[in-house]
């Protein structure tokens, strides 16, 4: 460790203050601080200082990611070989998913990263963690038949747009990752909606119906699959999103390390499960009649509710603005669906609307405390004159 | 306890309300807030009881006592314990008595580690204080120390850390950042560690940007930076809450007079 620690002072020295390269002492940095926790230590506040870091937290999001990601490569090589109705062994299932998925996961971290790298440097501050997980959250919410070129496209633009655009990690108002998928769904419809492209291959092989359930139902079809079968996972989809299961292992991780919001995933269910549970009473059709838990296994909801909708930085920041930011992202994402066949995944829609109105949220909340205040003080100055 | 209640219940001409809980309860900021919060333009005073006892001794004798009873404590400190001093005694003739392990290099702290200032061994001891501190300074490189639930014997307030399992024993702490500033991301981490109807990262954005009239809507009267300290300690992005409040409430100050 001592050796190592050596060569990497020594690598850092042209990097340092008034030095050759100071510029491009972010880039290095980066590096450093991601093999090392630095021997900074406090000069002025506390003297102690918590544990926890950024670093820390966003990889607590990656590993609450990790079951539904090796799912969904499983999942991928399952569809793929059950539909062609081909033998196949578990391993044969991960194997055709990696060879698929891997790429899109490194096409996304290399563009990604290099917009961020080129951004800190040109910014002078740090690189911050952020993207660890919106990279590895973009190839997971796509088809897994995308062109890995459209995810770099993909990847660029939420970078860009979404998020350099408004300042940088922290400043966003929409959630990166949703906006890259955003992008793909209304630049390159074709591969990202239909039913030829939820399983891997289901466009080049006639014998496979890439169909997912909420498009089917859309559709006016006859769903197929039980509670549990939607709930497990074994079923057509974006990449990551088709196990329950799997999420909710992730949401559990993400709940107790307190790195997500239970508040806003406990708003969204509930929120869901109502708007669910009244379109069942309604029941004018065939959408409406879908049963309100399956709405909560099927398509993307699991997932973007508990991955993407508790996203600090877009999300409602303060405890009570969360509770109502996520009932809302429940009510609208089934609103979405049922009335809107054109767009049969409303998680997407009903999250990024949020997004845009999570500040208003906070300002109402925030607004109440301040009139608190304004009255204590009038009532105050009353009892002075 | 008892001894001190009724030693209360004989105090005239005062409201005795009992404070109980972990800190910041003991922070005269929280209390003033929950008892009767500061309006615009108000002023609050107080007082230590040791104080109180020396200015009562003043009046009774004629003399000033200036005595404090002081604690020196921390992890550099073998046996911590209390010690009877002058107010503003050299440090050193207070630490020659003290056994401090000096393995490595070490911070001495006029105060608590969460509020105290930085001093060196030749200075003296604060007005104010009655606590001094002595810990190591963190200055060392920890590998994969990011990694979450390794390095547990750091005590955190997030449960990303099982420091809460293991760090039940004495906690060993340093002054080490445990890594670098960051922009704000994580929300509802500062609610947790301050105890008052105010909205902490609010108030320190609007602290950022100087918005004076913000500022004073979002509740600046009603603060001073230590009641931040644990906002220093527990917040992800290592951001220097006491800091960016002390400025803020220095700006106020100017602005308002």
């Amino acid at each position: 460790m001592n050796f190592l620690r050596k060569q990497l002072d020594n690598i850092k020295k042209p990097f340092a203050k008034g030095e050759k390269y100071e510029r491009f002492a972010p880039a290095v940095n980066a590096f450093d601080t991601f093999l090392f926790v630095p021997n900074h230590t406090t000069n002025k506040g506390a003297h102690i200082r918590d544990a926890v870091d950024l670093k820390r937290t966003m990889v607590m999001v990656i590993i609450a990611l990790l079951p539904a990601l090796i799912y969904g490569i499983y999942n991928t090589g399952y569809q793929y070989f059950a539909q062609s109705g081909m033998e196949f062994t578990i391993l044969d299932a991960f194997i055709h998913g990696a060879w698929k998925i891997v790429p899109m996961i490194a096409v996304s971290y290399i563009v990604g990263l290099t917009i961020e790298f080129i951004f800190a440097i040109y910014r002078g501050h740090e690189v911050n963690e952020g993207y660890l997980v919106t990279g590895l959250l973009i190839p997971m919410i796509m088809p897994v038949d995308i062109p890995l070129w459209m995810v770099a496209i993909s990847v660029a633009f939420a970078v860009l747009i979404a998020k350099e655009a408004f300042g940088g990690t922290g400043m966003n108002i929409l959630n990166p990752a949703l906006t890259a998928r955003a992008f793909a769904f209304f630049a390159y419809p074709t591969y990202m909606s239909g039913n030829k492209v939820w399983v891997s291959e289901a466009s080049n092989v006639d014998a496979i119906s890439g169909e997912t359930i909420l498009g089917s139902l859309a559709a006016g079809n006859q769903v197929n699959y039980s509670f549990f079968e939607m709930f497990q996972g074994a079923i057509p989809g974006s990449i990551a999103e088709t196990s329950t299961l799997w999420v909710a292992v992730g949401a559990i991780i993400l709940i107790l390390t307190g790195v997500g919001s239970w508040r806003i995933i406990a708003g969204g269910v509930a929120g869901a499960a109502i708007m669910g549970y009244l379109f069942n009473l309604w029941g004018a059709n065939a959408l409406m009649s879908f049963d309100w838990t399956n709405h909560l296994v099927v398509g993307g909801f699991a997932f973007g509710i508990v991955f993407m909708a508790t996203d600090p930085v877009s999300a409602a920041q303060t405890n009570k603005g969360k509770w109502i930011y996520g009932i809302l992202v429940g009510i609208l994402c089934i609103l979405i669906r049922v009335f809107n066949p054109a767009y049969p995944e409303g998680v997407m829609l009903a999250i990024l609307l949020m997004n845009v109105f999570a500040p208003t949220i906070d300002h109402y909340v925030i607004e109440g405390n301040i009139n608190r205040r304004k009255k204590r003080w009038a009532s105050a100055q009353l009892k002075t004159t | 306890m008892q001894a001190l209640r009724t030693f209360f219940e004989d105090v005239k001409q005062a409201d005795v309300v009992g404070v109980s809980g972990k800190h910041p309860a003991g922070n005269v900021g929280v209390q003033i807030h929950h008892l009767n919060p500061i309006n615009a333009g108000e002023s609050a005073w107080v007082v230590n009881p040791e104080d109180v006892a020396n200015i009562g001794a003043l009046f009774n004798t004629g003399v000033f006592s200036a005595q404090r009873t002081v604690a020196v404590v921390g992890s550099s400190v073998s046996k911590p314990q209390y010690y009877k001093a002058t107010i503003g005694v050299s440090l050193s003739s207070l630490l020659e008595k003290i056994d401090i392990d000096n393995s490595a290099p070490n911070r001495y702290i006029n105060g608590d580690v969460l509020t105290g200032k930085a001093t060196a061994p030749d200075n003296y001891l604060g007005y104010y204080n009655n606590l001094f501190t002595i810990i190591p300074e963190g200055n060392s490189y920890r590998m994969f120390g990011w990694l979450p639930f390794v390095d547990n014997h750091i005590p955190s307030a997030s449960t990303t850390s099982l420091s809460w399992l293991f760090g039940k024993k004495k906690a060993k702490v340093d002054t080490n950042l445990n890594g670098e500033e960051r922009a704000l991301v994580v929300t509802g981490e500062m609610e947790k560690v301050f105890p008052m109807e105010i909205y902490p990262m609010q108030l320190i954005k609007a602290c950022l940007i100087e918005d004076v009239e913000r500022m004073e809507a979002l509740g600046i009267y009603e603060v001073v930076p230590e009641d931040f300290a644990l906002v220093d300690f527990a917040n992800t992005s290592k951001i220097e809450a006491q800091e960016i409040i002390r400025r803020g409430i220095e700006l106020m100050i100017k602005e308002e007079g």
